[in-house]
């Protein structure tokens, strides 16, 4: 039973020991010491005794390079001019340097990265914001990742529909009007800012006719517009691969049979194109998640939603190097998790690519 | 970005392969038109202030935010500029900022993937490896993040825009050179190449990457629209140009309202932009399309 | 097939249930008055806020000593029931409101001001604006010794680096003619280790003189001297502290009496503007068993504790904070509104959107400066004059620009009505001086600025300013641009409006002087960067006043004072505002300094005054607060009629929109204890007792 183990014990156990790490950081914040140590080294081990290698040689990737992130981010933020407790009220000088203390920010940003991960690794705790006292980051990303992952899970869902109906419709018959006018209409995701497209929303639907709520947060009336907004550019490239994918299967040995036995164009279409034309869309959903979480720096300022994309950008703008450091972080972790889940469900929904694995 | 994702990883060689892709690109007419609109948008916004004889410099204040009337077939803006040759400056910069860091993008992720896949084994694991991973930061973090250490200098200048756009679109470039560099590199001409001594440098350069110019130019095209898409996000958050597509339509959104409907000055440049935007998008599919050699089986 | 469909189908069901499970909460019913406040707070701890965002919550569920009349915005009876003003106004005593209380029932107490007060001051708190009560007895002491101490004392401290640069220097044969050491050196020596700021206000002779040394050379017997003046200085601030640290808070400075109805404070000198603190909220005190409970984050909504007429009830990040009447106030008869939402809306455009939609009753000047043009017309537009000036900062340190006549050239050469009236058009006022307008009271000094010729006879000041610059020794060249003269960067942070002023003002002094300027717009914290560094030529700057007195504006220009960032200091003018902030120093230097006055004559009439109020104790702050203001007069006019290290352009309007249903609101003016009316100089609009169409509906009014 421990066959996957011997192939490579020492991959395995580097994994396990990362996946060990990440529980921990994580559970650290919320369990008492005892029950993070516990929890995090049974599942590492658990991981390494039996998980998909897939996992394992993406965590052992993974957690160095995240660090290498780290180091990196912090030499750019160093680097810029400025820094957290600049103001246009000039502080004397002893209250910055208590404050410099304070915070724990150090002069080189090497010794920063060192402060920081101690703190990562030690103790689970991603810092405290500077420029809103007395929370700490995760005080202020918690209540906003429901948020952000809420607007975002709608908005996947509203892209997947628009893109995959549009780019089905066009890549069953290429290069003729239907195809042109799908595509074109498929295309203003990504051929107009998205702040322009939601600006032109809330004039419509908020404004004008006053059936939804200008901004704010708090009813599903809320979700509409900014769920709507972040959704087209992500629909444009769902439905340009799902174009491709349909093309590419139209062409497809077995979808010629089908028709040549006098199939009903829907049903060959729905039946056979649709599944593996679905393929590159789901392979797309890993990365596209990165994708969506641009949008959603502007969307949040436009809509006012109190999600997480908003930290960022004012945390960078501030100089709070712990909201920037806890948001990538955050935004990281979802993004390598999403490509995980999707090359599982990729190989699920393969048999092709279920073959060979 | 992932769009081109799609594009195979199988060589293109021959000319007769250039030729049918020509021909199959000529029978997309959404690609040609589209072509055709964007060499006259490019045309208007380069040559046009200068045979139009248009001045979007001169500051009139008594004549702020007018309509479009036949003096000003834009309207003019607050300032009482020309708003016609505001937006063919605007659109001048965005494509100077577009080709600029395509260029960047370019270059970076056609000698890393070249690399990368010319020499295969453990380089090549650790350089994806990187590049997969990339995939997976957001890439307006690093912009902003990037944008942040050129604060420093003045907003006018460029620079710093296309560095930080460029240096963030290079990844599936990458990941397209090295596929191709991939199967190409143990090809009997690359074979006869290094036989006859010639640098490891000398073969990427003189007889990989000429190979590899179909998907590159597919790409590169639709990483066009992305920068300028991206550009006006900068704007939007204020840490983008001074004058460009986004930075016109960035500020328009504000004067739209219900106490105050100045159209002219968000719809024209969207009109512009986003003719530009959906010309270089069906352009780019176009040529995928006639590139991809999957096709041939049509 | 369909399998798979429905698998794909059925994780975005989950997904959207999930979606939904976040909206579990009821919505709420819309607040009695919601006002969208810009910003998220950065903190709802008294001592620590800063902003106006902060200001506006704090003001609601925090009650100081005072609080602001909404119609008079002067201070009214809050927590404390009356004051005695002793000892020709040094001193005051509070009386304690009796029935005030926390929202936890506890009793109000003086001790509880002390408590907020001592750790408002202590340097761990780390108070931006702990300088406020640089006034009391001992509070710069308590404040900022102890660090000047130990910057001043520790191993690698400024003491011992001294003397091993003079070892140093001792030991290199490389010296200057008579001396041990080039004067520049000594000034590299003091800025590089940021030695002012630690000695700062000296009071040893011969480090004074030192510090003014810029030529020629120090002798050993100066180096020594310097060591001695260090040491000094260390000495009596080590000293002061300990007495600070043993006194404040228990029989000098702020001490409450043992049973907590009586609050004594100790002025250093007799500050007219001290009351108007007790309103501010930097001063309000705050439940000491709360604050040691949880020190960092204590004002978070599950811990809070505060005694305003208002309480907080929610506060969701980003989004919102909810505030509810508190029924246990003393004055919660006469407070209207049940609720109120204060929404942290950044973007501009949202605002104003959810103001049209009815969705926020006030929104204070965050629209899109763009539509004030059409915004002015409307019947909820307020705009009033705001205490905020509108200036450039000159680098006196580079070559060109430290010549004084120089900078008159620059600051007299443009047109201050084309900028607010073409340019901006948003309701500024152009000023010829720095402290805008407003403070009763206060005459501003004649400026070299002529407002009158502004814009239709420019070319009479631009002639006067060509003039200046011939004397400086900088003629026009052949291609009609001043030769010798370095292309001036205007920096600005980024804005429109910034930007336009910039691009006027650098086209204006090419075309009328030849100078050759070009504006330059960085991002927010390059730009501070740029000053602090001095890494700029001209740049573009504002200046909130924290409180209603010229001091607010003019200290900041004191040799070396932290905000100074133009690298000029004046000596006479530094004794100046000295001597405004503790009026005795004048009385007793008056025979020297009356002399170096502009208008010695008006300054007489003053002291002819103080000295005709005998034992009449108002009479005496009277004539006291005049000459206090005169200094100020004089102090302004050394700024505005010579040195110009700053060109004043306009004094803000500051506007916003308020719905018609609103009432208690004063938007255009307030009314003056003398009946009079003035400008709400600092957008100030208290919702105490504010009522809406909503509210007075639910209470079938």
């Amino acid at each position: 039973m421990f066959d996957r183990f011997k192939e490579a014990p020492l991959a395995r156990t580097v994994g396990g020991l990362f996946i060990a790490l990440i529980v921990w950081v994580i559970a650290r914040g919320q369990l008492s010491l005892e029950g993070a140590l516990v929890l995090s080294l049974g599942i590492g081990a658990l991981a390494a005794l039996f998980v998909a290698d897939i996992l394992i040689s993406r965590v052992i990737w993974t957690v160095p390079m995240v660090a290498v992130l780290i180091q990196f981010s912090i030499i750019l933020m160093f680097l810029a001019p400025g820094d957290p407790f600049a103001s246009e009220k000039n502080a004397p000088e002893a209250v910055v340097q208590q404050q410099k203390e304070q915070y724990g920010i150090d002069p080189s940003p090497f010794t920063f990265f060192g402060r920081y991960m101690k703190n990562l690794i030690v103790d689970g705790y991603l810092g405290p914001s500077i420029s809103w006292r007395g929370r700490s980051v995760t005080d202020l990303l918690m209540p906003a990742l429901p948020v952000s992952m809420s607007l975002g899970l709608l908005a996947l869902t509203i892209a997947s529909g628009i893109g995959l109906l549009l780019g089905l419709r066009a890549g069953v018959k290429p290069n003729s009007f239907t195809d042109y006018s799908s595509m074109g209409l498929a295309l203003i995701g990504i051929s107009l800012p998205n702040f322009v497209i939601g600006a032109f929303l809330m004039l419509m639907l908020a404004i004008w006719t006053g059936w939804l709520p200008v901004a704010g947060w708090g009813s599903y009336r809320h979700l509409i517009m900014p769920a709507i907004t972040l959704a087209l550019p992500f629909a444009a490239y769902i439905a340009r691969l799902a174009r491709s994918g349909a093309v590419e299967v139209m062409h497809e040995d077995y979808i010629r049979t089908a028709r040549a036995k006098g199939l009903p164009e829907r049903e060959v279409v729905g039946k056979h194109a649709f599944k593996l034309s679905i393929l590159p869309v789901v392979s797309f959903l890993g990365p596209g998640t990165a994708n969506l979480m641009t949008g959603s720096f502007v969307v949040e300022i436009l809509f006012g939603v109190p999600g997480m994309g908003q930290y960022f950008v004012k945390g960078a703008i501030n100089r709070d190097y712990y909201v920037v450091l806890g948001t990538l972080l955050i935004y990281v972790f979802i993004v390598v998790t999403m490509n995980l889940l999707v090359d599982l469900a990729y190989s699920w929904l393969d048999p092709r690519v279920r073959k060979t694995t | 970005m992932s769009a081109a994702d799609t594009v195979e990883t199988k060589a293109v060689k021959g000319t007769s392969l250039w030729q049918d892709a020509m021909r199959r690109l000529r029978k997309n007419q959404a690609a040609i038109i589209s072509l055709i609109v964007l060499v006259i948008i490019v045309l208007l916004c380069f040559l046009g202030p200068t045979v139009l004889g248009l001045d979007g410099e001169t500051q009139n204040t008594a004549n702020p935010n007018a309509r479009p009337t036949g003096e000003h077939i834009m309207g003019t803006d607050k300032l009482g500029r020309d708003y016609f040759a505001r937006v063919l400056q605007g659109g001048q910069m965005s494509f100077l900022i577009a080709l600029c860091a395509t260029a960047v993008s370019l270059f970076i992720g056609v000698f890393y993937g070249a690399i990368a896949g010319y020499y295969g084994g453990l380089t090549d694991n650790i350089m994806m490896r990187i590049v997969d991973f990339l995939y997976g930061v957001p890439y307006m973090f690093l912009v902003i993040l990037i944008m942040l250490l050129f604060t420093d200098k003045d907003r006018n200048n460029p620079i710093p825009v296309f560095a930080a756009l460029g240096a963030v679109q290079w990844l599936t470039m990458a990941r397209i050179v090295r596929g191709q560099v991939l199967s190409l590199r143990n090809q009997e001409f690359i074979e006869a190449a290094r036989a006859m001594g010639a640098s490891d440098a000398r073969i990427i350069t003189r007889h990989v990457l000429p190979n590899c110019i179909g998907p590159i130019v597919v790409y590169a095209t639709l990483t066009i629209p992305a920068v300028i898409l991206l550009e006006s996000f900068l704007s939007f958050l204020g840490l983008g140009l001074e004058l460009s597509w986004g930075l016109l339509v960035a500020e328009a959104i504000e004067v739209v309202n219900p106490i105050r409907m100045d159209w002219w000055l968000l719809v024209f440049p969207s009109i512009l932009l986003g003719l530009t935007l959906l010309s270089l998008n069906f352009v780019g599919d176009g040529l995928r399309d006639a590139l991809d050699p999957k096709r041939k089986r049509a | 097939m369909v399998k798979n469909l429905l698998a794909v189908g059925s994780v975005f069901v989950v997904a959207l249930l999930l979606v939904g499970l976040t909206f579990s909460s009821t919505v709420e019913e819309r607040a009695d008055y919601v006002l969208i406040n810009n910003t998220e707070p950065k903190t709802l701890d008294p001592g620590l806020a800063t902003g106006q965002p902060e200001g506006r919550i704090l003001e609601a569920i925090f009650e100081g000593l005072t609080y602001r009349d909404p119609e008079t915005l002067e201070p009214t009876r809050g927590a404390a029931i009356k004051w005695d003003v002793l000892d020709e106004g040094r001193k005051y005593v509070f009386h304690m409101r009796e029935g005030a209380k926390w929202t936890n029932g506890d009793p109000v107490t003086a001790h509880d001001f002390v408590y907020a007060w001592k750790r408002f001051l202590a340097p761990e708190t780390a108070a931006e604006y702990a300088y406020l009560l640089h006034i009391v007895r001992h509070g710069e002491a308590f404040n900022t010794f102890k660090g000047q101490v130990e910057a001043l004392r520790k191993d690698d401290g400024i003491i011992a680096k001294w003397k091993a640069r003079v070892d140093a220097a001792k030991a290199s044969g490389d010296r200057p003619e008579k001396g041990l050491m080039e004067a520049k050196a000594w000034q590299a020596f003091l800025d590089e280790n940021k030695v002012r700021d630690n000695v700062i206000r000296a009071k040893d002779e011969g480090l004074r003189g030192l510090l003014a040394r810029v030529d020629g050379a120090l002798t050993e017997a100066d180096c020594a001297t310097a060591l001695a003046g260090l040491e000094a200085e260390a000495a009596r601030r080590d000293q002061e502290h300990k007495d600070a640290v043993e006194h404040l808070g228990v029989d000098e400075g702020i001490w409450a009496s043992e049973d907590g109805t009586k609050l004594h404070i100790e002025l250093k000198a007799f500050t007219p503007y001290f009351l108007h603190l007790t309103c501010f909220y930097p001063l309000f005190p705050v439940h000491p068993p709360t604050v040691e409970a949880n020190p960092e984050n204590w004002f978070m909504p599950d811990t809070i504790v505060t005694n305003g007429p208002f309480k907080m009830d929610r506060w969701v990040v980003n989004q919102k904070i909810r505030l509810r009447r508190n029924a246990d106030h003393w004055d919660a008869d006469k407070v209207e509104l049940e609720t109120v939402d204060v929404l942290a809306i950044e973007n501009r455009t949202t605002s104003l959107n959810l103001y049209l939609t009815g969705e926020a009753d006030w929104l204070p000047s965050a629209y899109p400066p763009e539509l004030i043009d059409v915004l002015k017309d409307r019947d909820d537009f307020y705009g009033n004059q705001g205490f905020i000036v509108y200036y450039y900062r000159i680098n006196t340190t580079v070559k060109g620009l430290s010549d004084k006549r120089v900078r008159q050239a620059l600051a007299i050469s443009f047109s201050r009505d084309v900028i607010c009236n073409e340019i901006l058009r948003k309701g500024d006022r152009p000023t010829s001086v720095f402290v805008p307008p407003g403070v009763p009271g206060y005459e501003p000094p004649d400026s070299l600025i002529d407002l009158d010729n502004d814009k239709n006879n420019l070319e009479a000041n631009v002639a006067i300013a060509n003039k200046l610059l011939d004397e400086a020794g900088f003629p026009k060249g052949a291609n009609g641009l001043r030769t010798g003269f370095d292309k001036i960067d205007i920096l600005h942070n980024t804005d429109e409006g910034h930007k336009k002023v910039a691009e006027y003002i650098a086209q204006q002094w090419e075309k009328n002087l030849g100078i050759e300027a070009v504006a330059i717009n960085k991002e927010w914290q390059a730009y501070i960067e740029s000053q602090r560094k001095l890494d700029y030529r001209v740049s573009r700057a504002g200046w909130i006043g924290d409180y209603l007195d010229p001091n607010t504006f003019l200290d900041m220009w004191l040799t070396k004072g932290g905000n100074n960032q133009t690298g000029w200091g004046n000596p006479f003018y530094d004794q100046l505002i000295e001597m405004a902030g503790d009026v005795r120093i004048f009385l007793r230097d008056k025979e020297t300094v009356l002399p170096k006055l502009r208008e010695p004559d008006r300054m007489k009439g003053f002291l002819e005054a103080y000295d005709a109020a005998g034992g009449d104790s108002g009479r005496k702050l009277d004539a006291i607060s005049k000459i206090r203001f005169h200094l100020f007069r004089e102090a302004e006019a050394i700024l505005v009629q010579e040195e110009f290290p700053v060109i004043p352009i306009y004094s803000y309007q500051v506007s916003g929109l308020i719905r018609g249903d609103v009432q208690g609101f004063y938007f255009d003016k307030v009314k003056r204890l003398d009946g009079s009316y003035g400008p709400n100089l600092k957008d100030i609009h208290p919702f105490r007792y504010v009522s809406t169409a909503r509210s007075r509906a639910r209470k079938g009014k």
